[in-house]
């Protein structure tokens, strides 16, 4: 079974709506997110699990948070699994501390979580349900489990329309910007450079003013997946979640150039103090990239990225947006 | 942009008997319009920023900064908020909608979503971090966007835009109540 772009789009806005239902104290839309005989799990703990519409609701209480809490869905994979779809995706959470202090000033919010929904969709009476949701930290054992293994989610086959974008188009974009974090983040080298054509490059700065050595420009899949080693020795086992958020796509079913954000945050572990955040931000940044489609499925051709307050991304202020690569 | 009209709006947009008329396409150039809201005003393109809204848009913002707060009415006053935004981000400050609800018709919507800021810092003018070459960014605030949209020849334009930081009353008042895309009908005007 292949996946529809109507099916894409369903699963995601019900990603939507329980993200919205749980922060906002929606107890129906949430329950109602699940199958009869769903379940929510958090973490391997059992005895955090709750199954059915009657358990779901009972559990759910927005007390703690008092509207605060924001749950954000930075990206997701989602394929067909036997009938049925699941999705595996990045989730950044965030509370606010309420009311400014004085004139002139903003509310203040920090991260306080990281981690991902593992979920398993079923259609009942023609609609998409949650039959699992499970969220594990970015700081347990159930992410440190999946370092170095390969990325067991399949690339979109977006069709073989050219003359412009489909959704389906969009879909597998957006999908391949996610595939790039999580292959890095994971450690699986072989997929990160699978998400580039053959001769595709990566082309990016990082650090300030630190002369030519902060650049690392990648080219083909051999130095591509030497790349992602090289960020593997970084040794950050699966706490640092690099995603692409805002994403802005131009072109046609063949090529595109999509402009968007690195997001970029780090799990600390968990917290001696309880209500302690357990992540924080990394970095920002913009990615400029330009994808081909090849058989169906959108790859990179060249990315380039370049971190926040570099003069590359300085140099984009005050001028007509376009999605032009960077350059040398 | 390729697709079919949805007829089935419970699969389309949740359980919001009447929603129907929304294409996948529709819900997808509503995200592009969304992120290039983000980019225009981020980049300070005032120009791509206001084509952004319909004639007479209007920004209405709980921002406090002086020339950003309050309501943006026509394309003057969101050019004029634009460059102001321009000269108190320098361009470090970065602005994404995720969390997209949109329910419509196809003609007009209306969305809800959730707003995530970051600024980032040469570490040079953050005393409190240690030198380094390396940028930081920091989450500085969230809040919520309640938009009404309309479709003008083929392109999905924001009509209304109200944005409240997370946590203060306007948002709060929307906790444990159902659901919904777009403003409430209690939410005012800050006109």
């Amino acid at each position: 079974m292949e996946l529809s772009a109507r099916d894409f789009g369903d699963i995601r806005r019900i990603d939507v709506r329980y993200c919205h239902a749980v922060d906002l104290g929606d107890y129906d839309a949430r329950v109602a997110c699940f199958a009869p005989d769903g379940r929510f799990e958090i973490g391997t703990d059992p005895h955090m699990t709750r199954r059915g519409r009657a358990e779901l609701r009972r559990s759910m209480t927005v007390r703690d948070g008092k509207g605060h809490v924001r749950h954000w869905t930075l990206g997701s994979l989602i394929d067909a699994d036997r009938g049925s779809a699941r999705s595996l995706s990045a989730v950044v959470v965030t509370h606010d501390f309420g009311p400014p202090a004085g004139k002139g000033q903003a509310t203040r919010s920090i991260v306080i979580a990281t981690g991902f929904h593992t979920d398993e969709f079923v259609r009942r009476q023609g609609r998409w349900v949650l039959l699992r949701r499970r969220f594990i930290g970015d700081w347990g054992e159930a992410v440190a489990e999946r370092i170095g293994k390969p990325l067991d989610f399949e690339p979109v086959d977006a069709g073989n329309i050219e003359s412009e974008l489909t959704p389906l188009d969009y879909e597998a974009i957006k999908q391949l910007l996610t595939r790039y974090g999580y292959t890095l983040d994971f450690e699986d080298h072989a997929g990160f450079a699978s998400c580039f054509t053959p001769d595709g490059v990566l082309d990016e700065v990082v650090n300030r003013d630190a002369g030519p050595e902060s650049r690392v420009i990648a080219r083909g899949r051999d130095e591509l997946w030497e790349y992602a080693l090289s960020v593997s020795d970084l040794n950050y086992r699966g706490r640092v979640r690099n995603s692409a958020i805002s994403p802005l796509i131009e072109g046609d079913g063949a090529r595109a150039r999509v402009s968007s954000y690195a997001f970029a945050t780090e799990a600390y572990g968990s917290p001696e103090l309880p209500g302690a955040a357990m992540a924080r931000m990394r970095y920002t940044g913009v990615y400029r990239d330009e994808v081909v489609k090849v058989d169906g499925r959108w790859l990179f051709a060249k990315r380039t990225f370049r971190k926040d307050t570099l003069s590359d991304v300085d140099a984009l202020v005050g001028k007509p947006l376009s999605l032009e690569l960077f350059r040398d | 942009m390729t697709d079919s009209v949805s007829v089935v709006g419970v699969a389309s947009d949740g359980e919001r008997p009447g929603a129907v008329g929304m294409t996948d396409a529709d819900h997808e150039e509503v995200r592009q319009l969304f992120a290039r809201y983000s980019q225009t005003l981020d980049f300070g393109d005032a120009e791509g920023f206001v084509a952004c809204f319909v004639e007479d848009g209007v920004l209405d913002t709980s921002a406090p900064e002086e020339g950003l707060s309050g309501v943006h009415r026509g394309r003057e006053a969101l050019r004029r908020f634009a460059v102001a935004s321009t000269e108190y981000s320098a361009g470090r400050v970065r602005q994404s909608s995720l969390n997209v609800l949109v329910e419509g018709d196809g003609q007009t919507a209306r969305a809800t979503s959730y707003v995530i800021v970051t600024r980032a810092y040469p570490d040079a003018t953050k005393p409190h971090l240690k030198p380094s070459p390396v940028t930081r960014s920091e989450l500085t605030t969230t809040g919520m966007c309640f938009d009404e949209l309309v479709k003008v020849q083929g392109r999905w334009l924001l009509s209304r835009r109200q944005f409240r930081h997370d946590g203060l009353p306007e948002v709060l008042e929307r906790v444990e109540r159902p659901i919904t895309a777009g403003a409430l009908p209690g939410v005012p005007s800050r006109s």
